[in-house]
């Protein structure tokens, strides 16, 4: 049997999302396949996998002999989106974690936090850009739902920037 | 080789079991065995470390081997001389420990 459920997940939460994948299968649901909002999951026997993911910054060949090495590990790589892969191990009654030291999460937080600093000014720009059309009288009712959007993404991404700076902050602090 | 500060314990103990050329799951048991299950390397944890210890030069991927996509890794001289100086710094340590505390409860 399969099952699609929908869901948001923003991508500094990330670790909020690989608890619902685990809540899933501890449920009998096993992820399929990973989607912007849209997740297929097979049922299989409950608990089996532990799931995790990781934003990737290899690309290509690199990518490729990751993958390589964290299979012979164990871990299955269930999808990729874009750059974030969803990875899953069979339950050994451990928690499974692709990083395991301060070191290695601050450094994942912060590939996440240099997209966020990339597209944040641009989507700040496109905002600003749309809000003096609309002082100058120069839009419509769309373009108006447009400057809408484009300020609740920008105030969205810059909680996102300060929710991962704080662990970040976190992390260094307690080592 | 340049003044270097402390060695991570993950870092010590992946030098240490590269004295013997090992896979990256092998290092992940090895390290878990020397540790009595004390230190566990993450499958990413670990494939940062040892990209960051081939950069400093500490160890080596030798050729893979035919028909196998896995990596074996082995301690370079370098990374001899790295962990021979860790030892060091860590028996000062132990022994001035031991020295001030012996004999107290306090």
């Amino acid at each position: 049997m399969k099952k699609t459920s929908w869901r948001l997940t923003l991508s500094w939460n990330y670790e909020n999302e690989s608890k619902w994948l685990n809540e899933m299968s501890d449920k009998g649901w096993q992820l399929e396949k990973p989607g912007l909002f849209r997740y297929t999951f097979v049922q299989g026997e409950p608990g089996k996998y532990r799931y995790d993911m990781e934003y990737l910054d290899a690309n290509g060949e690199k990518r490729k002999e990751y993958f390589a090495f964290l299979e012979e590990t164990g871990i299955e790589i269930v999808g990729q989106l874009g750059n974030w892969a969803y990875y899953r191990k069979p339950d050994n009654g451990k928690p499974f974690a692709i990083f395991s030291d301060t070191a290695s999460k601050i450094a994942h937080y912060k590939r996440i936090l240099l997209f966020l600093l990339i597209i944040t000014p641009l989507e700040a720009w496109f905002m600003a850009k749309s809000w003096v059309e609309v002082y100058r009288g120069t839009h419509d009712a769309s373009d108006m739902a447009m400057v809408i959007l484009l300020t609740l993404a920008v105030v969205l991404l810059a909680s996102g920037i300060l929710h991962l700076l704080r662990r970040i902050a976190t992390l260094s602090k307690n080592g | 080789m340049t003044e270097q500060s402390a060695l991570t314990e993950a870092y010590y103990y992946i030098l240490l079991a590269l004295y013997h050329p090992l896979h990256g799951y092998g290092i992940m048991q090895k390290v878990e065995t020397m540790s009595h299950g004390r230190v566990t390397l993450a499958a990413g944890t670990l494939y940062g470390a040892l990209n960051s210890l081939m950069a400093k030069g500490w160890i080596t991927a030798l050729a893979a081997e035919e028909n196998s996509r896995k990596k074996l890794y082995e301690i370079t001289r370098d990374g001899r001389a790295v962990v021979i100086a860790e030892i060091a710094r860590l028996q000062e340590l132990y022994q001035n420990g031991l020295a001030l505390t012996k004999g107290t409860n306090r």
